[in-house]
C-alpha cells in the first residue's frame, strides 16, 4: 500500500513561492489562511536554504491525537484528512503540530477561531468526490482523479515532490548519489550530525 | 383515593417502561474518528489509484 509523502529538496528550492500561489489558487482558499508556505533559514547568509512546508501527513499525526472532537482520519494512503463539520476551532492541533501546518480563518474581528483548515494533499474530504461542498470546505480532489498535489507537480526546479514515499525517496537518493554528496534535507545534520 | 402500594406499582411500571427506552446509549471511544465517511480514503479506493499516482510521480518529478 502507497503511503503518499511530501519531500522538499532544499538544494533545489530557490524560493519563488509558486506552490503557495498554486495552492490558494487551486482550492480557493479564504484570505489570511496558507496551507502552504515557504521558510527561508539563515536569509541573506551564505548557506541561505529555503523549505515549503505544509501538513507533512504524518503517520502518528499529533493533531489527530490531540483533537477533542476526533474530527481527523487517515486515509488507506496515509493522508491526514479532517471533518470540518465535527471541528470546533478550539486550536490544540495547531499547538500540537511541529510544521504549523493547521490555519484559521481570520474573517471575524477579535480574533475568533473559525474551522480549521490544512492541507489536503490535494484529497478533498469527507464530503462526495467533486462536489460543491467539497470545493467550498476543502478544495478540490485532484487525488481521486490519479493526480499528484499541484503545489509539486507545478513546482519549476522540481524542488518540492510528492507521491507515494517509496518512488519520492527513490527519485531523491539518485539525486544526492548524482550531486555526489551527503543529503540536504533540512534538519539532517541535527538528527544524524556531521559526519553522516 | 388510591392505596399506598398500588401507587408505588404503578410508578415502578412507569419508570421500568422509561427506562427501557435508554437501551440504545452512545458510549464515547476517545481516539477514534467521528465523522462521516469518506468513499475516497477506502483500501480499494487507494489501491486502484496507488498505479497512476507512481506512474505520475515519475513522470512528473524525475529530471529530463
Amino acid at each position: 500500500m502507497a503511503r503518499m509523502k511530501f519531500l522538499c529538496d532544499a538544494e533545489r528550492c530557490i524560493e519563488c513561492q509558486a506552490c503557495v500561489t498554486a495552492c490558494k489558487n487551486e482550492h480557493e482558499v479564504p484570505w489570511g489562511v496558507n496551507r502552504r508556505r515557504v521558510i527561508v533559514m539563515n536569509d541573506g547568509q551564505p548557506g541561505e536554504r529555503a523549505v515549503s512546508v505544509a501538513c507533512m501527513h504524518c503517520t502518528d499525526a499529533p493533531c489527530a491525537a490531540v483533537c477533542p472532537v476526533d474530527c481527523f482520519y487517515t486515509t488507506a494512503d496515509g493522508i491526514v484528512l479532517h471533518d470540518k463539520d465535527l471541528c470546533i476551532g478550539c486550536g490544540y492541533c495547531f499547538y500540537a503540530c511541529p510544521f504549523g501546518a493547521p490555519q484559521y480563518p481570520e474573517q471575524t474581528a477579535f480574533g475568533v477561531r473559525g474551522k480549521m483548515d490544512k492541507c489536503t494533499f490535494c484529497a478533498g474530504g469527507p464530503e462526495p468526490a467533486h462536489s460543491q461542498e467539497e470545493l467550498t470546505k476543502y478544495g478540490t480532489n485532484r487525488v481521486e482523479e490519479g493526480k499528484l498535489p499541484l503545489c509539486a507537480e507545478m513546482c519549476a526546479t522540481k524542488a518540492l515532490i510528492a507521491g507515494d514515499g517509496d518512488v519520492i525517496s527513490d527519485i531523491y537518493r539518485k539525486r544526492v548519489m548524482q550531486r555526489g554528496g551527503r543529503p540536504q534535507t533540512w534538519g539532517w545534520q541535527s538528527a544524524y550530525g556531521e559526519g553522516v | 383515593m388510591m392505596p399506598k402500594r398500588t401507587t408505588l406499582c404503578a410508578v415502578a411500571v412507569v419508570t421500568l417502561m422509561l427506562l427501557a427506552g435508554c437501551s440504545d446509549v452512545t458510549m464515547y471511544e476517545p481516539g477514534v474518528y467521528k465523522g462521516s465517511g469518506d468513499d475516497t480514503a477506502s483500501e480499494e479506493a487507494a489501491e486502484a489509484r496507488a498505479d497512476d499516482l507512481r506512474e505520475r510521480a515519475r513522470t512528473a518529478h524525475t529530471d529530463r
